[in-house]
């Protein structure tokens, strides 16, 4: 699994871009098709990390592209 | 079908006739690419020279460059270029945040908006629908309560806005248009265009597509680029401690090389103990985290926190160049003013640049007794009074008592007090300047020159060896070759902040223009090398020449510094005495429009120059109105 560190992160989405990319073979970006959510409360700056059930920890790629994309450290892969 | 790295179309917006159409994006993109190329392009064919800023007529454009909404790093920025009320001529202004990759999802690269509504609306865009909203319950809102309330009616808090404060509202020229709450358009008046037209706030929620023409070449293309990002030392430092903790630590060349006007621009370095008040590093215990804009790899804006005392706030910003507006621009050295100050005006919709250059002069006019508290609504307006500062911010916002004097920048207020105040209002071709130009002269004849006057975000060079940024030697090619640089970083929608040295020189960030070449080719499928790419960047420059010249009616003799700079030199400081020496900014003026092939004499482009850029559209356009040599 992946594990997650909403300390660390800056909100960047970056992580959305990557999952998206991923899903879609490849082709498009698009969060809505991103199995994880970074969610930003602006009056507080929490941050609120999220994966749901359509993770496949990146069946395919070599490392899971969250994890491989996320430049501040919030995203670990659990072994 | 919809062409990769876009979501492929231009929504134009008539908010007289309450009519919304469509666009192809390709239609302007395949020559102009995208941000402020499309928009440059769009304003000057489309917009009358007879137009005034203010009248409905002008236009109001948001673009969104291939790059954002994509893994290319720091790519998030949105280009709002208009008619500027400050200046006449072309004004442009962009900023980072979520909003323009929402944007794109929602499924728009560009918005074109023209005419004024009759009544408070705001635009709401969602997967390739759009529509204009009432918005009477969000007039006289803050930009955080705009954008509060807009999600909350919409129960989603993903929603991302951009939009006006009562700055805009009431049409005050240093108002600026805030995206997520914090991320500033600023100068050039576009707040004010925005609340003329009755528009709001623009609200977008998306979940379409940005497909990839070649997905393996661009995902090799994103990882080389992160690989040089993650070779620049300072990007761990921004990580964690932000821009301004970075750059703006004791002792750096931010405080000691002229960037930071002090008391008005009377001198441009200030006393050590106050700039340890309000350095970087001891500004750190204000700061809760540093956040990113969408696909920033490094992140820079911090989210500050006053807890307790008169100034108690918290939010997100705080930046180079608010130590500039609010601490030495006035010479207040309390930092829990100065965040207050800057978090007030991401509130207000202000520009603090542009709102602190007006204010700076008032407090110089009081100094002098030009003013007194009679004139001032009763505020003593003496140096170091950030009370009078926080309390002025208000005023000019809502354009109170001595705030409506002042609202309408600090060339129109220097005309209406007169008594030799003009001889200290800083501004160029119009627009009021915050930046400190005697020392680095790249910088300022960079900011000089500017098509988007007064401002340092076209062509303005700065390297951090004195040898360099003292020397005259070499500017006017530096700052030709980044004004085409700049071009490129706006056309796709990259940020230019986190390349470190803002420059087009600069090596180590991953944003040299072979990288984004590389990145917006293999996304878009266009064949865009280094050299076609600058090219374009030096079309979009003349364009916006172009428009200055026929809007504007500027010539040679607004390419110069405003007075205070070109007669008074730095009264302190490791650099006391230097000063802009007036051959030199002569000469460098002849290298520069000789490198453009504009005529040296009156400064205008000339016909075999914009035929050779492919622009004979452009010049017959000037030769109509007589505008060329």
């Amino acid at each position: 699994m992946i594990l997650l560190d909403p300390q660390k992160c800056q909100g960047c989405r970056m992580c959305e871009s990557a999952c998206s990319f991923h899903h879609t073979g490849h082709r498009m970006f698009n969060p809505s098709r991103s199995s994880t959510r970074v969610s930003r409360d602006n009056d507080t700056a929490v941050i609120t990390l999220s994966i749901d059930s359509t993770c496949d920890l990146c069946e395919g790629e070599e490392t899971p592209l969250c994890v491989k994309y996320c430049a501040y450290g919030a995203r670990k892969v659990s072994r | 079908m919809k062409p990769h790295g876009y979501a492929g179309r231009i929504l134009r917006v008539d908010l007289t006739e309450e009519r919304i159409t469509e666009e192809p994006t390709m239609r302007y993109a395949e020559r102009y690419v995208g941000g402020r190329g499309v928009n440059a392009r769009v304003l000057f064919d489309e917009l009358s020279p007879s137009t005034m800023p203010l009248d409905p007529e002008n236009m109001l454009l948001f673009g969104v460059g291939p790059l954002v909404g994509t893994l290319s790093p720091f790519c998030s920025r949105v280009s709002i270029d208009t008619k500027s009320p400050f200046t006449g001529g072309v004004g442009s202004a962009n900023c980072g945040g979520h909003f323009g990759a929402e944007m794109k999802y929602a499924g728009y690269d560009s918005l074109v908006i023209t005419g004024r509504a009759e009544n408070p609306v705001y635009l709401w865009l969602s997967d390739g629908e759009a529509e204009l909203v009432d918005a009477g319950g969000l007039w006289g809102k803050t930009t955080w309560d705009t954008e509060r309330a807009i999600r909350s009616s919409r129960n989603d808090n993903e929603v991302r806005v951009i939009g006006i404060g009562p700055a805009g509202e009431n049409q005050v020229k240093s108002a600026c248009i805030l995206s997520d709450r914090a991320k500033a358009a600023g100068g050039s008046g576009v707040g004010a265009v925005m609340g003329s037209k009755n528009l709001k706030a623009v609200a977008a929620r998306g979940s379409l597509p940005v497909t990839v023409a070649e997905p393996e070449r661009f995902i090799e293309a994103v990882d080389a680029a992160r690989k040089k990002i993650e070779q620049f030392p300072k990007a761990k430092l921004y990580r964690k401690d932000g821009y301004y903790g970075v750059e703006s630590v004791y002792g750096s060349p931010a405080w000691e090389a002229g960037f930071r006007p002090v008391r008005n621009g009377q001198d441009d370095y200030w006393d050590p103990e106050k700039i340890k008040r309000v350095a970087g590093d001891t500004i750190k215990p204000y700061r809760k985290k540093i956040l990113a804009c969408f696909g920033c790899p490094v992140g820079c804006m911090p989210w500050m926190v006053v807890p307790d005392g008169p100034y108690k706030v918290e939010g997100e910003g705080w930046w180079n160049n608010s130590s500039n507006s609010f601490c030495t621009r006035v010479d207040c050295d309390n930092p829990e003013a100065a965040i207050k100050a800057h978090l007030l005006t991401n509130q207000l919709g202000l520009d603090g640049d542009n709102a602190s250059v007006v204010i700076g002069w008032a407090f110089e006019c009081y100094e002098k007794g030009l003013l007194t508290k009679k004139d001032t609504d009763g505020l003593e307006l003496t140096w170091g009074n950030h009370d009078a500062v926080i309390t002025l911010l208000e005023k000019l916002a809502y354009r109170e008592g001595f705030g409506g004097f002042l609202a309408d920048g600090v060339k129109t207020a220097a005309e209406r007090l007169g008594g030799g105040s003009e001889e200290f209002a800083v501004h160029i071709k119009g627009q009021d300047s915050v930046d400190g130009i005697r020392v680095s002269k790249g910088w300022g004849f960079g900011v000089v020159t500017s098509p988007a006057a007064g401002r340092h975000l076209r062509g303005a060079i700065h390297s951090f060896s004195p040898e360099r940024f003292l020397s005259y030697d070499g500017v006017p090619w530096r700052v030709y070759m980044q004004e085409q640089y700049k071009a490129i970083l706006d056309m796709t929608g990259t940020c230019l902040y986190n390349n470190g040295l803002l420059s087009w020189e600069t090596e180590a960030s991953g944003h040299a223009a072979h990288h984004l070449a590389e990145l917006t080719s293999s996304l878009t499928g266009m064949h865009l090398d280094v050299e076609r790419f600058m090219r374009i960047g030096l079309q979009v420059h003349n364009l916006e020449k172009a428009f200055n010249t026929l809007h504007g009616g500027f010539t040679r003799r607004d390419d110069y510094p405003p007075k205070r700079y070109w007669e008074e030199p730095v009264k302190s400081g490791p650099y006391a005495g230097e000063h802009i020496d007036h051959e030199e900014w002569e000469r460098m003026l002849d290298e520069y429009y000789g490198l453009h092939g504009w005529d040296p004499g009156t400064g205008w482009q000339t016909k075999e120059t914009l035929v050779s850029l492919g622009l004979t559209d452009v010049a017959d356009g000037l030769e109509a109105a007589g505008r060329l040599p």
